[in-house]
């Protein structure tokens, strides 16, 4: 190998081991700036136990539930539009409109989440307030409504790459047994993607309880457990960005890098989640 | 029952559909009503001189200038410093690794693409505070931790779309630089990623669009109200998605609402425009590229 | 069709044998290629014809990821000696360059027709040389291409017709003056006449070089091959009459 082969392979090399070391630089950073919690035997409060800082609990346990509320919400409300809309995309529209849709929601997915945060605040806010009439409107309800807006995109483009894999022949066998366009899609394509469906529903749940901007904004951020749907909630990740501003050496600040620390965790075990999808019986997504 | 479920259908899909459309319309729609009258040049320079506000003269001050310069500088920092690494990287996962380290990277970077964003800027901000106790205390949360923080964002998109690209080229593509006695480098050099540059060029307008919306990062690493042009790397800055945040949580007149409705309005428009450009492009310059030799 | 005379070998397989981890593809091959010749490789389709010619100029090894596994010894004569060519010190770049390959299919880069002749010196890093244009000439001349692009040079290679196009290409993997030279069927996408021109430059070839051409048509074999090899079960016998 020559001098300038061997240096271009481990160049490459070189960058691929920066970019490994950046993740894995995550976990450490939050670890070690979280280290005093972890050590200190009471992890267990912290992460189990409600925030209230007047008896000195400064548990994470209401972040938590937020979090996860507002993201199984938001991709529930999702799901049926996203699969009706990705059926219609890529099967049932005519080639043309077809092609159209798949590029206007292409384009959706570039809408920042600050803006549909913006727009929440102006609109969908009054909007809760004066239909349901309870509370301020700033709601769990509220963020995960617009927080469903803002991962459909994402999970339509998916669950079409998912169809679009389907085997043509399947498709043509279907059709030439005068199956309609939803038979076909009911009886061949659906059952053949359900992997692919799995991992985009995975992802979408990924992308909402990582999402910082529509919790922070619309869902009122109360530190208690939330009650029901109308009740306010915080998330971690609204959390941390509300809590950046405090003290360094407060309790409160410490928490920060245990949020942190989960919601590394969480996302961790989503990707491991969608890998498995792609061992699943049955087509790979 | 099935066949009303069939029936049903039709009804389900184009429903679905218009329903997306009709939320995301609305959306645009209501930003477009209420914020298009004020789009002008006050919007942008406010009471200060074009001329003037562009050459640096004067400060701009009721204006989205100073906001639109630091996203600019934001995103031409970030993705400089996430380009090199994340195009070597995507190359070398494509073209070099083999196995079960090519799936072991391939686990960390899926990780890092799925990494809220709030994680990266508080491990910019964790970053800022090594550093402080470390080297130097004059080091702060600045536009280069902002930048730095974004690129490692963006990495990951840089990485994916690098190597799905360079994995897409077909074998007999692949198989003609090696036949006429290329070194493996000379054949990425020269023939597999020009053949891929269309792909690479999405990528990396899709980073920079990431780069330019992004509100969570910016907001633990420097951003703040009020901070003019930004002056050198190591001081504050303002960038358009926080000020639409500030804005939206703390605006004390008519004249700042519609300011915000502006910048709404332009970080859209900025976005839409990332998409068009992206395909003009990738027309362009992946021809020009075969010209040179 | 000549009798054999007994040239000196060019190519030298003993007992090859390949397969891509399961079934052998390649099964003991043992085979001499005779120097300044036209051996012809003929058989059924998927019997290992295009994978005895990678075996030649070790390209099977640039699949990704590389599955396949080689055994038994390949010998070329090249540089004024026999030379196993799966050493490990053996350079593969330098490999190619004295052992070219034409493809099925006309593959032509996306550049010029001057830059795809040129590309191999450039990657040789012999492209600073002043006379780079004669030697593209003097390729194209026996690839008897020149007279028709000679105008044109610089206009893009995938505007030729389909056997400009192979003309080309094989013009393109003469430019370094190999000693070998492997053709996987080069002119099953063309039409007639497309083909007998190259059969014709071919057979100009062997002055300077010697061919391995796979091939389905029996007929052409026919015209040019001075040596018919057939490819049965992994195993080449020749076949001396057609």
């Amino acid at each position: 190998m020559t001098r300038s082969e061997f240096l271009a392979k481990h160049g490459f090399m070189a960058a691929a081991i920066i970019s490994a070391a950046v993740t894995l630089a995550i976990f450490i950073f939050m670890a070690l700036l979280g280290y005093p919690i972890l050590t200190s035997g009471r992890l267990f409060a912290a992460l189990l136990g409600a925030w209230q800082p007047t008896l000195q609990s400064y548990g994470i346990l209401p972040m938590i539930t937020g979090t996860f509320i507002l993201a199984i919400l938001a991709v529930a409300a999702a799901f049926p539009v996203c699969l009706g809309c990705a059926a219609l995309v890529s099967d049932a529209a005519p080639g043309l409109v077809g092609r159209f849709l798949h590029a206007v929601v292409r384009m959706m997915t570039g809408i920042p989440t600050v803006v549909y945060g913006f727009v929440g605040i102006f609109v969908l806010v009054p909007l809760m307030r004066e239909v349901f009439g309870r509370g301020s409107g700033f709601s769990l309800l509220t963020a995960a409504l617009m927080l469903a807006l803002l991962v459909s995109p994402t999970m339509i483009l998916l669950f079409c790459d998912s169809f679009r894999r389907v085997t043509h022949s399947y498709r043509q066998a279907a059709a030439a047994l005068g199956a309609t366009t939803a038979q076909q899609f009911l009886y061949v394509v659906l059952p053949q993607a359900r992997n692919g469906i799995l991992a985009g529903v995975l992802l979408g749940l990924g992308r909402a309880l990582g999402d910082t901007m529509i919790a922070l904004m619309l869902a009122g951020n109360a530190v208690a457990f939330p009650d029901h749907l109308f009740d306010s909630a915080r998330t971690l990740t609204a959390h941390i960005a509300l809590i950046i501003a405090a003290d360094f050496d407060s309790p409160e600040f410490r928490t920060l890098f245990l949020c942190g620390l989960t919601l590394y965790v969480l996302t961790t075990l989503l990707v491991l989640g969608v890998r498995l999808t792609m061992r699943l019986p049955g087509r790979r997504p | 029952m099935m066949r009303h479920a069939f029936k049903l259908f039709h009804v389900w899909v184009w429903g679905s559909t218009f329903l997306l459309l009709a939320a995301t319309g609305t959306v645009i729609g209501f930003l477009l009503v209420r914020g298009w009258a004020g789009i002008g040049q006050e919007l942008v320079f406010g009471e200060t001189p074009v001329l003037a506000a562009l050459m640096l003269q004067r400060p701009v001050f009721d204006g989205l200038f100073p906001a639109m310069v630091g996203t600019l500088a934001l995103v031409m920092l970030s993705v400089g410093m996430a380009l090199p690494v994340g195009l070597a990287t995507g190359i070398y996962l494509a073209e070099y690794a083999t196995g079960r380290l090519s799936s072991l990277l391939s686990l960390f970077f899926d990780i890092l693409a799925g990494m809220p964003s709030i994680v990266v800027g508080l491990f910019g901000f964790s970053i800022t505070i090594f550093l402080h106790h470390r080297f130097s205390g004059k080091i702060y949360p600045c536009l280069f931790i902002s930048a730095l923080s974004l690129a490692v964002l963006v990495l990951p998109y840089l990485i994916r779309t690098t190597q799905a690209a360079l994995e897409a080229i077909p074998v007999d593509l692949r198989l003609i630089g090696p036949s006429l006695g290329a070194t493996r480098f000379q054949n990425i050099f020269h023939v597999l990623v020009p053949h891929s540059l269309k792909s690479i060029l999405s990528g990396i307008l899709l980073a920079i669009g990431r780069c330019a919306e992004d509100t969570a990062v910016i907001m633990l690493t420097g951003v703040v109200v009020s901070a003019g042009i930004p002056k050198s790397i190591w001081g504050n800055f303002e960038a358009l998605p926080f000020y639409i945040y500030y804005v939206s949580a703390q605006y004390t007149d008519a004249g700042e609402l519609t300011r915000g409705y502006g910048a709404a309005i332009i970080l859209l428009l900025l976005c839409a425009f990332l998409f068009g450009i992206s395909f003009w492009l990738q027309h362009r310059l992946s021809q020009r590229m075969f010209e040179r030799v | 069709m000549k009798m054999n005379e007994a040239p000196a070998a060019k190519v030298e397989l003993r007992n090859v044998r390949f397969d891509y981890g399961s079934a052998p593809i390649l099964n003991g091959v043992t085979a001499d290629f005779p120097a300044h010749c036209i051996t012809a490789v003929v058989g059924p389709s998927g019997q290992g014809k295009t994978t005895l010619l990678m075996t030649l100029n070790r390209l099977w090894q640039e699949e990704r990821p590389t599955v396949g596994r080689l055994a038994g010894t390949v010998r070329i004569h090249l540089n004024g000696g026999m030379v196993d060519i799966y050493q490990d010190r053996y350079d593969l770049t330098w490999l190619r360059r004295r052992v070219g390959m034409v493809f099925q299919s006309p593959n032509p880069l996306p550049m010029s027709i001057y830059k795809n002749v040129a590309f191999p010196l450039k990657l040789a890093g012999e492209n600073r040389d002043h006379r780079m244009e004669e030697r593209v000439q003097a390729a194209l001349r026996q690839a008897f291409l020149w007279d028709e692009v000679k105008d044109r040079l610089d206009k893009d290679a995938r505007e030729l017709s389909g056997g400009q196009q192979q003309r080309l290409c094989i013009a393109r993997s003469l430019i370094l003056r190999p000693e070998l030279l492997l053709l996987d069927e080069p002119t099953s996408s063309l039409d007639r006449r497309a083909c007998e021109v190259i059969e014709s430059l071919l057979a100009h070839l062997k002055e300077s070089c010697t061919m391995v051409m796979v091939s389905h048509y029996l007929e052409q074999v026919r015209r040019i091959a001075d040596r018919v090899m057939v490819m049965e079960n992994g195993r080449l016998l020749p076949q001396a009459a057609l």
